[in-house]
């Protein structure tokens, strides 16, 4: 995967967690199931800036 | 000529003060466009320019004919979902109107449409060069469209001009009041005259099932933007397969020199539409879009909700046809009014306690009467709506029952 791809995919994975903090505004109080997406998209972009900082490296 | 540097940083880090994530947002025109995650992903992907053109066919260069991104597939699948033969996207709902109006008429011809319509209804016939005449409606506190008179204002006009009109449009759910009309009696009406019948589907489409063809409709014309979790600018324009090759009747001009033709074109659309970042939004959204239609009861069900519950403030009173069949919803607030006259910010306070709530839509100033929709809202969210007004009720001593 490119490094353009895999920097669109963090922002994909957080656009998941915004659309979370979109469903339960103003007070972003998530049930569990809510709570859970929100955590997973973030826990999945977090996964792509550690392979983005590993792919920037190689190719330094 | 060059622009100013401190003008050009008003152009940078452009932001929206209300954004979904920190605000419930009522306002009427809002709802039913706010994208769904994967419109805002498709952005990110086709945000440039003429991205959707990568693979338009040389042959039939023409957006209807791109099958990658999906195009083609879309407009069949959307000509479908409405219960029309043929469809496609323009800029805006009144371009859509404009083209219908254009392809169907002579100049100084006459529309008949509703009363209710919205001012682009107006403007798109103006333009056209038609003449207008109007359905009337019953007022407070229905506002009521006489439906039946679509029959005896087409006589009018036959009277008047010795033709036809053009065109019969309905406004199918009007912008001031949310009244949905029974658009099925307007449709046999304009069959039974054989008058192409136009119904404007900007508050409905996308967000409620509708079926063209059992509606009667020869051609729906919707709002992506309004209706469809799509970026602006988005129109729809579907037809019946009866009308299409009238309206989507392609060029025939040639250049005099040149002999240049132009024949793979749809004149009235001049060619190519909605390209890119809008065209795909409506595309993203479209499988949500499908799936929501069939929750509608249940929006319903949420807006009548909050307009019984706003109604237990003392002399407030919802304006329309009533039950709401629709979640565009307008409201009466007489006592707001009378709070706004002894207070400082006058009109404005209404506004201000709710912004304060974290609630924007309804418009800044108004306190007699105000539209709002609760389209997409969770119930939590139409919960904490319907707490903030009586929290504010209660703060001005009004009578919450």
């Amino acid at each position: 995967m490119s490094l353009s791809r895999e920097i669109k995919e963090v922002i994909n994975n957080m656009l998941s967690a915004d659309q979370v903090l979109r469903e339960t505004a103003p007070q972003h109080l998530m049930n569990a199931e809510e709570e859970k997406r929100f955590l997973d998209a973030v826990s999945k972009a977090e996964d792509s800036l550690r392979k983005i900082r590993g792919m920037a490296g190689m190719q330094r | 000529m060059r622009v100013p540097e401190e003008r050009l940083r008003a152009y940078s880090n452009l932001r929206r003060d209300f954004s979904e994530e920190e605000f419930i947002n009522l306002q009427p025109i809002q709802r039913g466009g706010v994208l769904t995650e994967e419109a805002r992903r498709a952005i990110l992907e086709f945000g440039d320019g003429y991205s959707v053109c990568d693979w338009c066919p040389p042959k039939t260069a023409r957006l209807d004919m791109i099958t990658d991104p999906p195009i083609k597939q879309f407009y069949e699948d959307l000509a479908t979902f409405l219960g029309m033969g043929v469809a496609r996207v323009v800029t805006r709902c009144r371009e859509a109107k404009f083209i219908a109006f254009k392809m169907l008429s002579q100049e100084g011809d006459t529309v008949v449409l509703d009363s209710l319509a919205h001012y682009s209804s107006y403007i798109a016939a103006e333009l056209a060069g038609l003449r207008v005449k109007e359905v009337p409606n019953s007022g407070p506190p229905e506002y009521r469209i006489d439906l039946a008179t679509y029959a005896s204002k087409i006589e009018e006009v036959k009277a008047e001009t010795g033709k036809l009109p053009a065109a019969v449009l309905l406004t199918h759910v009007d912008y001031m009041y949310g009244n949905v009309a029974d658009a099925k009696a307007v449709g046999k009406i304009a069959n039974d005259y054989g008058i192409p019948f136009i119904l404007n589907c900007a508050y409905s489409a996308g967000i409620m099932p509708i079926d063209g063809k059992e509606l009667g409709a020869d051609v729906i014309v919707s709002s992506g933007h309004k209706s469809w979790a799509a970026s602006a600018p988005t129109g729809i324009l579907a037809l019946s397969a009866s009308l299409s090759e009238k309206i989507l009747s392609k060029s025939s001009i040639e250049g005099d020199l040149s002999k240049r033709r132009f024949a793979a074109k749809e004149l009235a659309l001049l060619g190519c539409t909605v390209m890119g970042a809008p065209m795909v939004t409506l595309m993203a959204s479209f499988p949500a879009v499908v799936k929501r239609v069939e929750r509608w009861e249940e929006e319903v069900q949420k807006a009548r909700f909050l307009v019984d519950e706003l109604e237990r403030i003392e002399g407030v009173r919802q304006a329309g046809i009533r039950p709401k069949a629709h979640t565009l919803t307008h409201m009466e607030t007489e006592p707001f009014f009378r709070v706004s006259e002894g207070h400082k910010r006058r009109g404005y306070f209404l506004y201000d306690e709710l912004r304060s709530r974290k609630i924007v839509g309804i418009q800044p100033g108004l306190t007699k009467h105000f539209k709002f929709n609760t389209y997409g809202l969770s119930w939590d969210q139409v919960r904490y709506v319907r707490d903030a007004f009586h929290d504010i009720a209660k703060k001005y001593q009004l009578n919450v029952r």
